[in-house]
């Protein structure tokens, strides 16, 4: 137990009513790399700030070197010699590589003053053996994401960490630069530093870690050693999850192929995406967060404009340039964050559901809030939507309430195709259970659905066929009937021979 | 070879675009009127524009956090009347005395606009309408609405601003002095360097344990300072005084700051773009001074300029998304 340089016991964490961590536990040996792994929303994340004094713990342990210690904030976890590298690059954009690198440990002369030779000779000491081409006095708005990642990194490993914790270092990395990630893993190992390694591919995971641990549904699911674990028990291990009967019946009807796009491209986005929906079917895009799922949904509904592709509504091209273009075809899009883009907070819910087509209550040049309020009402009947007055603003609502108003706004308007990315994302399991039930009656009288989900229950409950994406590409697509949780995982999973993406 | 990388540094230059909008402007001059490269009419532009250039110092602190500060006009005038007064009422007060008074009432003044801002975290723009207010009617309590008038004024004090070194006007020598001191700040101390990291990320400087709040307090207090001491330099220059001196003058310095490319939202701007800026501006009022009928256009023009300015830093930005983007498509 002494080889312990860091030990967490029966960790819980949870954000109002959401349980993020619950009962988690973890130990970290000295000098070793441990992989973390799980799907999107297993609670890495949140265990990560756990340990990086972001977030506190509700209750249980964190045992440094054996002694209990609580952190308040990063800075006690950076003294302690905690290091994290976060997923979502934190950097300041307008500043160079080198004040990047020492913000918060600047070197000063002995007049007070920065010591900028110095810290651009220091800064290209730690970057040169990660990336030579990085120019240390260049701000970090002008590098690529990647190249911003090996930044943090070499902004880590300047503080010394005793325990670096990386959050998916390798998922914005070439094939190259993975190698050269990997040696230096391999060298700070050998200096005795101990490393979380969180990832998605297993290729990481074979390369430098000595043991993984596995996280789902917020909790710990157990720990091994590497060589004696196979890929389909890890799999299992982070899957492994019964589908009950959340999901209604299908009770729709697949009928004549209605959008179809064809090798859309967005440069930095994604790459040769094809695919179609038909008229009472819904077909679920899903993949890792990042693969380029919303981007492609973006593209669709006209928010971003696509360097190359077509997309063919009913067997014809179409130009979609904006929203209003897409809404003129009958493509809706129910936007992931409902609360910033898909409502106005302060308005009440029947001009929420009535604003994309407020022309249509229009009479002698004025709104008839009468023929507004009883259509909003009539779709609030037909969505199930529980709120005490239709005339209150939508914050009133809970979460579950709030997306069904999201859905009314859309059945407002004459569409054909539904979008819907991540539906049921931060909702409770028994509203969800009424957002499949809408989704269900949308297919049934017609509408084609493309779902984004993350959740693979969700998806194999909900969808007829699916297609997975992976760094910006088409990586499968199944019928529902020949769909797994492992097929649809290993498929979302970046394989070990792949270069950086460069072929699928 | 070696020759190849001076061309190279002068072009990667990051005022590139103004030095050459700077000797566009000057080889006009020549055509317009020779007389503007008169020794004469050179130190008078500069005496004409260093109250504006050390206002623009001052705000361009506040700027480069992502803030805002209009109150500078309402400061300028509260120190330039209160340090006016103090003179009439005590003739013996060493003027470097009443300049330092000038800089502390202006740095009172940013201390409560830094303190709205920083810890009640009211929006900038919001808290130096209001103070803007505020401190023009101190100003105006002040001197009861009188006028001051150059026979009131101690030869001493005068002195501070008018006394010709080298043939230039002391008040220039305390524009370029102000220049040297803000640039080696902003360049070289940690807490200058803190005003950038707050303005181009909030969310990483909690992450990097940085106060915002206190960074926020600073600034304001310091653009406070600058105006304060462009108050009492006012009233050593120009010798006549009133609650209403300063108006409007917040505008010109935030225009100065975006020509000379300090970011409106914060985390960049530096010191070298925002002398020339101001050596720009000068030298457009002085030639339209000399046209005849054309200096009726300054405002116009100078508003022009500003949106000029903004649509290349937009274009710039845009041209380094794109690249960004396309080394993100090189691997996908």
């Amino acid at each position: 137990m002494n080889d312990c340089i860091l030990e967490l016991n029966d960790v819980v964490k949870t954000f109002g009513g959401v349980t993020a961590l619950s009962g988690v536990q973890f130990r970290l040996k000295r000098g070793e790399v441990h992989a973390l792994m799980g799907e999107n929303g297993a609670g890495k994340s949140t265990f990560i700030k756990v340990i990086t004094g972001v977030h506190q713990p509700d209750s249980g342990t964190i045992l440094l070197e054996g002694k209990r210690i609580t952190l308040k904030n990063t800075v006690e976890s950076q003294k302690l010699g905690i290091a994290a590298i976060y997923q979502h690059v934190t950097s300041f954009p307008d500043l160079s590589v080198a004040e990047n690198i020492f913000m918060g440990q600047e070197i000063l002369t002995k007049a007070g003053t920065y010591n900028w030779r110095a810290m651009r000779r220091e800064a290209r000491k730690y970057i040169e053996p990660l990336s030579p081409e990085i120019d240390v006095t260049k701000p970090m708005s002008t590098l690529s994401v990647a190249q911003q990642q090996l930044v943090e990194i070499a902004k880590a490993l300047s503080r010394n960490a005793r325990i670096l914790i990386m959050d998916e270092p390798t998922a914005s990395l070439t094939r190259h630069e993975c190698e050269e990630l990997y040696s230096i893993v391999d060298r700070l190992k050998a200096d005795g530093v101990s490393i979380i390694f969180i990832t998605h591919k297993f290729e990481d995971m074979y390369r430098v870690a000595g043991r993984v641990t596995v996280f789902r549904d917020s909790q710990y699911i157990g720990s091994w050693d590497v060589n004696e674990i196979s890929n389909a028990k890890l799999i299992e291990a982070m899957v492994g999850r019964e589908l009950n009967q959340l999901y209604p019946e299908k009770t729709s009807e697949i009928k004549q192929e209605v959008l179809r796009v064809e090798g859309l491209y967005k440069e930095g986005y994604f790459k040769d995406i094809s695919f179609d929906v038909r008229a009472g079917e819904v077909l679920a895009l899903t993949g890792l967060v990042g693969a380029g799922r919303t981007e492609v949904c973006q593209t669709i509904f006209g928010i971003m404009k696509p360097d190359k592709g077509r997309i063919l509504l009913d067997g014809k091209e179409i130009k979609i340039n904006s929203p209003a273009d897409a809404l003129r075809y009958g493509i809706g899009l129910l936007p992931e964050d409902r609360q910033l883009q898909g409502l106005v907070y302060e308005l009440p819910i029947y001009q929420n559901v009535s604003a994309p087509v407020i022309n249509n209550f229009v009479k002698r040049g004025l709104i008839s809030v009468k023929d507004e309020m009883a259509k909003a009402i009539e779709l609030c009947r037909k969505i199930k939507l529980k709120a005490k007055d239709i005339a209150a603003p939508p914050s009133s609502l809970s979460g579950g309430n709030q997306q069904k108003v999201v859905f009314a706004k859309l059945l407002n308007c004459d569409l054909k195709v539904l979008i819907l990315d991540e539906p049921t994302k931060g909702i409770d399991v028994g509203a969800k259970n009424s957002i499949y039930e809408i989704i269900n009656e949308l297919t049934a009288s017609g509408y084609a659905v493309i779902m984004v989900s993350s959740e693979m229950p969700e998806v194999l409950g909900m969808a007829d066929r699916i297609v997975v994406m992976r760094s910006g590409r088409v990586a499968g697509c199944f019928n529902i009937e020949d769909a797994t949780q492992e097929k649809i995982l290993a498929a979302s999973l970046v394989k070990s021979d792949e270069k950086g993406g460069s072929a699928v | 070879m070696k020759k190849n990388n001076i061309l190279r540094k002068i072009l990667n230059y990051k005022e590139f675009g103004l030095v050459i909008a700077l000797i566009v402007l000057l080889i006009a001059a020549l055509f317009i009127n020779k007389s503007f490269f008169t020794f004469g009419n050179i130190s008078r532009t500069l005496t004409n524009n260093s109250v504006f250039a050390i206002l623009t110092v001052g705000i361009m602190f506040v700027l480069i956090t992502g803030g805002i500060d209009i109150s500078i006009g309402s400061i300028l005038a509260v120190s330039g009347v209160s340090v006016t007064e103090l003179m009439i009422m005590n003739n013996s007060i060493p003027p470097i005395v009443l300049i330092l008074a000038g800089i502390a009432i202006g740095a009172a003044c940013g201390l409560i606009n830094g303190f709205l801002v920083g810890k009640m975290k009211i929006v900038p723009m919001i808290v130096t309408l209001g103070t803007m207010y505020v401190f023009r009617g101190l100003a105006f309590v002040i001197t009861q609405g009188a006028w001051r008038f150059p026979h009131m004024f101690t030869e001493a004090f005068a002195s501070y601003a008018k006394t010709e070194i080298l043939g230039f006007d002391a008040i220039v020598f305390w524009a370029v002095g102000l220049f040297i001191v803000a640039g080696l700040f902003l360049g070289y101390t940690r807490p200058g360097r803190r005003l950038y990291a707050i303005g181009t990320s909030s969310e990483s400087s909690k992450v990097a344990g940085i106060r915002e709040d206190n960074v926020k307090i600073l600034a304001y207090v310091l653009c406070g300072a600058c105006a304060g001491l462009a108050g009492a330099l006012y009233a050593a220059n120009y010798l006549t005084v009133s609650s209403d001196i300063g108006k409007g003058y917040e505008m010109t310095a935030i225009a100065i700051c975006i020509l000379g490319g300090v970011s409106i939202t914060g985390g960049r701007g530096r010191m070298d773009g925002v002398v020339i800026a101001v050596i720009l501006m000068s030298v457009i009022t002085s030639l339209l001074s000399m046209i005849p009928g054309y200096s009726v256009w300054q405002d116009a023009l100078q508003g022009a300029i500003i949106i000029v300015a903004v649509i290349v830093n937009i274009a710039n930005g845009s041209l380094a998304d794109k690249r960004a983007l396309r080394e993100r498509g090189n691997r996908i």
